[in-house]
């Protein structure tokens, strides 16, 4: 969960902030797992999109079919494995979301995350794994306006 | 910068949180990006390393140069979405963080981030640096390590 506190709180005037929006200028992170930055282009003349940061992979695939929006870009960013390798966060780009079920966890749903190079991520940290079944597609990323990550090294 | 509306809360009870904290699932954003640094603090644990977002150079340096806070810096990447149309995704790995100024603008500060592929670019609009700007001191390196944001 991301996590704010009095002194993150941003000071907007009254006129010029949405009517219940608080304005932050800085947060945290309350839980070691994996976190998303959404992008999405809403179908108005305007072209205008939107930029969300999201906690749970449950939240990014309903927020992405309770309204028909375009998905520009959608990158994931996963806690440090704590194996040795690194500790730091990753990152990779998605291209496909799909809802499934894992055969391993007595077929529970899940959300999959289907990376740029195709390998499918799910669960808390989002560790890539395979056998899952994919039931049905909720986004795929435009192809023509994919999301590029080129400053961060593909997870290992 | 950051904003919620009440709807994203994630209430959880009120004994496992600070006084004053609020924890969201959703984080809306508007701004042309925003840094994520990892730090840890004294007396923290060793595996207790925190994830923080800035929407301001100015917050982040305050932070780390903060006596009464102590923060040790351990990545720092500038992440930069989408804007929906040509421009892709962007993340940069920061390596170090320079304290300059512009005589272009009365000698303000401004603020220097060079990544790990030798750009530099300055301010919360991640712009590059202009000519007039002059570095000053180095305010803090950062650990670089492969595949970490």
């Amino acid at each position: 969960m991301f996590v704010t506190r009095p002194n993150d709180r941003y000071p907007l005037p009254r006129g010029l902030a949405e009517p219940d929006a608080d304005y932050w200028r800085s947060l945290a992170l309350a839980t070691n797992a994996a976190w998303y930055v959404l992008t999405v282009r809403p179908p108005t003349e305007e072209h205008l999109q939107t930029t969300m940061l999201i906690q749970w992979d449950v939240d990014v695939a309903d927020s992405l079919e309770a309204s028909p929006v375009d998905l520009a870009s959608l990158l994931c960013i996963a806690p440090p494995t704590y194996n040795g390798e690194s500790d730091g966060w990753s990152s990779f780009s998605v291209a496909e979301v799909w809802r499934a079920t894992d055969p391993h966890e007595d077929d529970n749903p899940c959300v999959v995350f289907v990376s740029d190079d195709g390998r499918e991520h799910t669960g808390l940290f989002a560790e890539a794994k395979t056998g899952l079944v994919k039931t049905q597609l909720v986004a795929r990323v435009n192809p023509s306006r994919a999301a590029a990550n080129d400053a961060v090294g593909p997870r290992s | 910068m950051f904003f919620t509306f009440p709807s994203y809360e994630y209430v959880v009870p009120i004994e496992v949180k600070q006084p004053g904290e609020i924890r969201w699932r959703v984080m809306d954003m508007v701004g042309p990006g925003f840094f994520v640094a990892t730090l840890s603090f004294p007396g923290d644990d060793h595996a207790a390393i925190r994830t923080m977002f800035f929407n301001w150079d100015s917050d982040l340096v305050h932070m780390i140069e903060s006596p009464r806070i102590e923060a040790v810096l351990h990545s720092l990447h500038y992440v930069c979405p989408s804007d929906g149309r040509e421009k892709p995704f962007e993340t940069r790995a920061v390596r170090q963080i320079w304290r300059g100024v512009d005589r272009d603008a009365d000698n303000c500060e401004v603020i220097i981030f060079k990544t790990t592929t030798d750009f530099e670019f300055c301010g919360q609009d991640a712009i590059s640096v202009p000519h007039s700007v002059t570095q000053v001191a180095l305010i803090a390196t950062v650990p670089t390590k492969p595949a970490c944001v």
